[in-house]
């Protein structure tokens, strides 16, 4: 399927404020589930933008704005192809064992995802389940068992908090998801990413005006698949990857610091639309 | 140089059965400490008290202090000085040289392979879990080409002698090693309030430290001609001020904390009177946590916002770079001989101290078991801080520390009580044996250059075997003699 | 060299400066304690109203909660310094770190226990010889000039607040009127607190005039103490930092303006204008153009802030932006 986005982040200052600093997460990515074709991303007022790849192998963005400004508007604009049109088939070849590194990332426990004895209670019933079921199932859970509230949790709120109010947004939801899995052995990762907003019926339901977050679990069958906590479905075609990390603090899309005096007012928009494939130039 | 035996003209001295550096037995004096011995004898107690105090007196007028118990708004202290120096013979000190070389290089391999591929831990020579887990290890600054592929670019190794006389490598420094400051100044003040000692003496020269290290700092800058280098200090609350400050100017670079300094596309600029201007290396004393407020704490004041991500562009050199604190973890310490043999293919040439590591689960019985004989130490902790010595403490320490380790098995290493060589040093109004460590310098740039001497450092308090200075030891001048090659 | 350590310098002048005149108001208040009737008149002119004599010598020397007593002054002097040891002679250190350290001595308590004004001389003569070893010492390059603009540009302040304080006494009797016994001691004391009275004898003879007072310790160009002396010294300094700005391609920004606004005031006002004018609102216009380019002077060289006329707040803070929580 093919996806066009467009990431609208607009940060308005009380006051003006100097030497800017922000680190982004806005993609592209390019991974065995989809394709990135075209990326684009703009700031105003003009900004320096330099991209690099960050310690998890992420394509993030440093953009400074060092004179005087009081506002921030940040637009990336893209077009990715998916191609996981059916998650719960196995891949051709057998998937390659993760390297040690991946295994620490994946499995120990994260800024915000900490071990909890609450956590391996929950998962402990389907840990002798084969793991691609086992992380469908804790993916259930989840979805049954933890409230969709947007306005009980905060940027940092970590895995024991959400724990105690039963709710949160998605990125809650993904995390308890990933402890979890990481309870019962699954290696589980954070993806931030956008999810395709549509009226047919298996369009997911949630996510689509923001940024949206699931989980990736590791399994042995399949490889890396994408579980949607906040939808309950298996991320496929209608889910872009922006970023992978352990838990929200090492993606989130935006991050930064200023300089000044001034209270500072987040907006955030998302639009997603499928487009049509250009036709092909024959083969 | 006689090899008379000394006779009762040297105070009489004990070494007591420990190694001693200056006495081969009781009323022997090794041979290149004779002249020394001579001197000594010649002087007498008063002319010896006399310089000893003028020596601390130049220590106080400088200013050469430091903050006692890691609390910096607390009160300063000089560095204790003890007057007679430590020797070492060219011969020896060549062959600790090419082991202190032989491990800066490996444990330089050893971090390039943890940030890149990662294919020591592919292997069952050392446990991932045991890098993957240790809380210097920096993921965020995986995949990074460093120049000339240096991630430590000073290294204080720490070494002592057992009661046989053979030299151990103790452990490794590779975060902010501290201490070269008062190596420098040491030999400075003896100079000046004994320099007739040096006239029997050929000492190799240490005062090229600091523009050796600002070669070193140069040497790694990113592509520029003439590269700015400042040296990030926390601030004049940082129990180690002096030595910031005192290399900064002694290198002739800018001393700058973290509020002076700023990222605007991906450069780091430092803010002067005539506008900003490009910092290209930044030789920096600040813990990587603190570095960075947007990548590690975000609390952190210390820091520039942005560092992380010019570090990884390659746009500004960090020394020592992001992540060494992994292989200052004293479990890792434990493998530093498998390391020197996965990556060299060599035998070590100095040897490590037989190390029991609490995270395995044998070794950490046997730590438990054997506690009141062991030195136990916390694997992050410097500055003699979090260490417990076995014979020395009392019961409830014990205790106290079985506790400790079976809570956190992982933060605890255990080694044997080694019976340190001592070496005469000036208590009140005549000699005795205090333990002593070595801690020689080592910078790699473009190629690995050792400090001729080093810190020796003295528990100052009879029978302690402690002596780091913020805990009340002191330091000696260490004198490498030229050899005949 | 780095705005940090140039501001620290510029603080370190201003406090020293500081140090030396409010020494010098214990000189005077002690002075002025032994006549009777005259409490209306030094308490004013030290600041410090309502004060008993006691409480006043307090206030001045060693009253922590006053920013510009005696120990206050020197406290922040050397905390200050102690931080750019580097950018100053370890003499020009060793000299604020004794004194600093003599301050809780035992000898010090006792002094100022006493009558204050020995202490008052000690410590100005400490601070005096402070000034004099970055006279002989330091070269006149940059730390050099901000030690200068700092120096003069609370040089000028000090004397100007000082005659504020007394405006109402001064040009009461501007120009004509015969002077009474007790208002020559006033204004003699007035010329005793910016250390002025020789001086002003040498030009004027005993003759102790307002008028005659405030051109001297306001318009007289080539005496040290005079606020036009300090604004030229203090122009002088900052034209030479400015222009090495410039060369270096960045603005020398709105400080060299308004201090040359402030010393302009001076030097094309001749005394009948400033009376005729109000000397009051003179004075205090002249405070507050000196306030308003030490701000400058801050905003452009040391904190090295784009808009230099811009007061951001806290100098030094950065706030966390807030990171997008991922909403659904």
């Amino acid at each position: 399927m093919r996806i066009r986005v467009e990431h609208r982040t607009q940060l308005e200052y009380s006051a003006d404020v100097f030497e800017s600093v922000m680190d982004a997460r806005l993609g592209p990515r390019t991974d065995e589930h989809q394709r990135w074709i075209s990326f684009d991303l703009r700031v105003e007022p003009v900004a320096a933008v330099r991209r690099y790849n960050d310690g998890f192998g992420n394509a993030a963005h440093l953009i400074t704005v060092a004179r005087p400004h009081h506002a921030i508007d940040i637009v990336t604009r893209g077009e990715i192809e998916t191609t996981l049109a059916d998650p719960f088939q196995p891949p051709r070849e057998r998937p390659t064992a993760l390297a040690p590194g991946d295994i620490a990332d994946y499995l120990d426990p994260s800024p915000l995802v900490l071990r909890a004895d609450e956590l391996a209670a929950m998962a402990e019933p389907v840990r002798a389940e084969p793991a691609f079921d086992a992380a469908q199932k804790l993916m259930h859970l989840v979805n049954e068992r933890f409230e969709y509230r947007p306005d009980v949790t905060g940027v940092e709120t970590s895995v024991g908090e959400v724990l105690t109010h039963s709710s949160g947004v998605c990125q809650d939801l993904a995390h308890v998801l990933i402890g979890l899995c990481r309870a019962i052995g699954i290696p589980a990762r954070y993806v931030s990413g956008y999810i395709l907003a549509g009226p047919d019926r298996d369009a997911p339901k949630r996510g689509a005006a923001a940024s949206h977050a699931w989980v990736e679990a590791f399994t042995p069958t399949h490889g890396w698949r994408g579980f949607d906590p906040t939808n309950d479905l298996l991320a496929s075609e209608h889910h872009v990857k922006m970023a992978v990390g352990r838990d929200y603090h090492d993606v989130p899309p935006t991050r930064g610091t200023f300089r000044g005096v001034a209270d500072e007012v987040l907006a955030v928009a998302v639009s997603t639309q499928a487009v049509a494939a250009p036709a092909s130039s024959g083969r | 140089m006689t090899a008379e035996p000394r006779s009762a003209s040297v105070p009489a001295y004990a070494p007591d059965g420990f190694w001693d550096e200056m006495f081969e037995a009781p009323g022997q004096v090794r041979t290149h400490y004779v002249d020394l011995a001579r001197r000594l004898a010649t002087l007498g107690a008063s002319d010896v008290a006399k310089r000893q105090r003028a020596a601390e007196l130049s220590f106080q007028a400088q200013g050469i202090t430091f903050s006692v118990n890691q609390d910096p708004s607390g009160p300063e202290k000089t560095m204790p000085f003890d007057l007679i120096p430590r020797i070492v013979l060219a011969e020896e000190w060549a062959r600790i040289e090419r082991g202190l070389e032989q491990r800066v290089r490996a444990l330089n391999l050893f971090l390039h392979d943890i940030y890149h591929e990662q294919r020591i831990l592919r292997t069952d020579l050392i446990p991932a879990e045991l890098v993957l887990g240790a809380r210097g290890y920096r993921r965020e600054f995986r995949n990074v080409d460093v120049p000339r592929d240096v991630y430590t670019h000073v290294v204080g190794s720490d070494l002592v002698r057992d009661g046989a006389g053979t030299w151990y490598v103790l452990e490794d420094n590779l975060r902010v090693p501290s201490g070269v400051s008062y190596l420098v100044e040491n030999r400075r003040v003896l100079k000046r309030v004994w320099p007739q000692i040096f006239a029997d003496y050929r000492v190799r020269p240490v005062e090229g430290y600091p523009q050796d290290l600002l070669d070193v700092l140069r040497a790694v800058a990113p592509g520029t001609d003439d590269p700015t280098v400042v040296l990030l200090t926390p601030g004049v609350h940082n129990s180690a001020f002096f030595e910031h400050a005192f290399l900064a100017k002694t290198m002739g670079i800018d001393l700058v904390q973290g509020s002076d300094l700023f990222v605007d596309d991906a450069a780091v600029y430092m803010r002067t009177t005539r506008g900003r201007r490009r910092v290209h290396v930044i030789y920096r004393r600040v813990d990587d946590d603190f570095l960075d407020p947007l990548a590690f704490r975000s609390d952190s004041l210390l820091g520039v916002p942005g560092m992380l991500a010019t570090s990884r562009m390659g746009r500004v050199t960090l020394a020592n770079a992001i992540g060494t604190g992994v292989a200052d973890d004293k479990a890792i310490y434990a493998y530093v001989p498998t390391i020197i043999k996965y990556y060299l293919g060599e035998d070590e040439i100095l040897p490590n101290v037989k190390t029991y590591i609490a995270d395995d689960p044998t070794e950490r019985a046997y730590i438990l078991e054997h506690i009141a004989e062991l030195v136990v130490k916390s694997v992050n902790e410097s500055g003699g801080y979090g260490m417990l010595i076995g014979p020395h403490a009392p019961v409830a320490d014990h205790e106290e520390y079985r506790a400790r380790i079976q809570a956190n098995p992982r933060g605890y290493i255990a080694q044997p009580t080694l019976a340190l060589s001592r070496h005469p040093t000036w208590s009140r109004d005549h000699l005795e044996g205090r333990h002593v460590d070595l801690r020689p310098f080592i910078l790699f740039g473009r190629d690995v250059k050792v400090t001729p001497g080093g810190l020796t450092r003295v528990a100052l308090r009879s029978g302690s075997l402690v002596v780091n200075s913020s805990q009340g030891g002191g330091a000696k001048d260490t004198w490498v003699l030229e050899g005949t090659c | 060299m780095l705005s940090r350590v140039a501001d620290d310098l510029y603080w370190v002048a201003r406090y020293v400066e500081r140090g030396i005149a409010v020494s010098r108001l214990v000189d005077v208040t002690r002075h002025l304690e032994l006549d009777a009737g005259s409490e209306d008149f030094w308490a004013p002119l030290v600041g410090a109203i309502d004060l008993a004599s006691d409480d006043v010598r307090y206030y001045l020397t060693s009253d922590t909660m006053n920013p510009d007593s005696l120990v206050s002054c020197v406290r922040s002097a050397r905390t200050l310094a102690r931080g750019i040891r580097e950018a100053i002679a370890s003499e020009m250190w060793e000299e604020l770190n004794t004194l600093y350290g003599s301050l809780a001595t035992p000898t010090t308590a006792r002094a100022v226990r006493g009558e204050g004004v020995s202490f008052a001389r000690l410590v100005r003569e400490r601070l005096q010889a402070f000034q004099g070893l970055a006279e002989a010492t330091l070269a006149r390059e940059e730390e050099w000039q901000f030690l200068e603009i700092g120096k003069f540009v609370e040089r000028a302040d000090d004397v100007a607040r000082v005659l504020n304080r007394q405006s109402h006494l001064l040009a009461a009797t501007g120009g004509s009127a015969e002077p009474g016994g007790s208002d020559v001691v006033r204004w003699l004391a007035v010329l005793r607190s910016c250390g002025s009275a020789e001086a002003y004898a040498r030009y004027y003879s005993l003759r102790v005039e307002p008028v005659r007072l405030l051109e001297f310790l306001l318009l007289n160009p080539v005496f040290p103490q005079s606020v036009r002396f300090s604004l030229a010294s203090a122009c002088a300094a900052l034209d030479a930092v400015a222009a090495l700005r410039s060369a270096a391609g960045n603005d020398p920004g709105p400080a060299v303006r308004t201090l040359g606004r402030a010393r302009a005031q001076v030097e094309l006002t001749a005394i009948d204008e400033v009376f005729d004018r109000g000397l009051e609102p003179f004075l205090t216009n002249i405070q507050v153009l000196i306030a308003q380019a030490s701000d400058e002077l801050s905003a452009t060289f040391l904190r090295d802030e784009p808009i230099p006329g811009r007061l951001v707040g806290v100098a030094r803070a950065t706030m966390i932006m807030a990171a997008q929580q991922q909403q659904q």
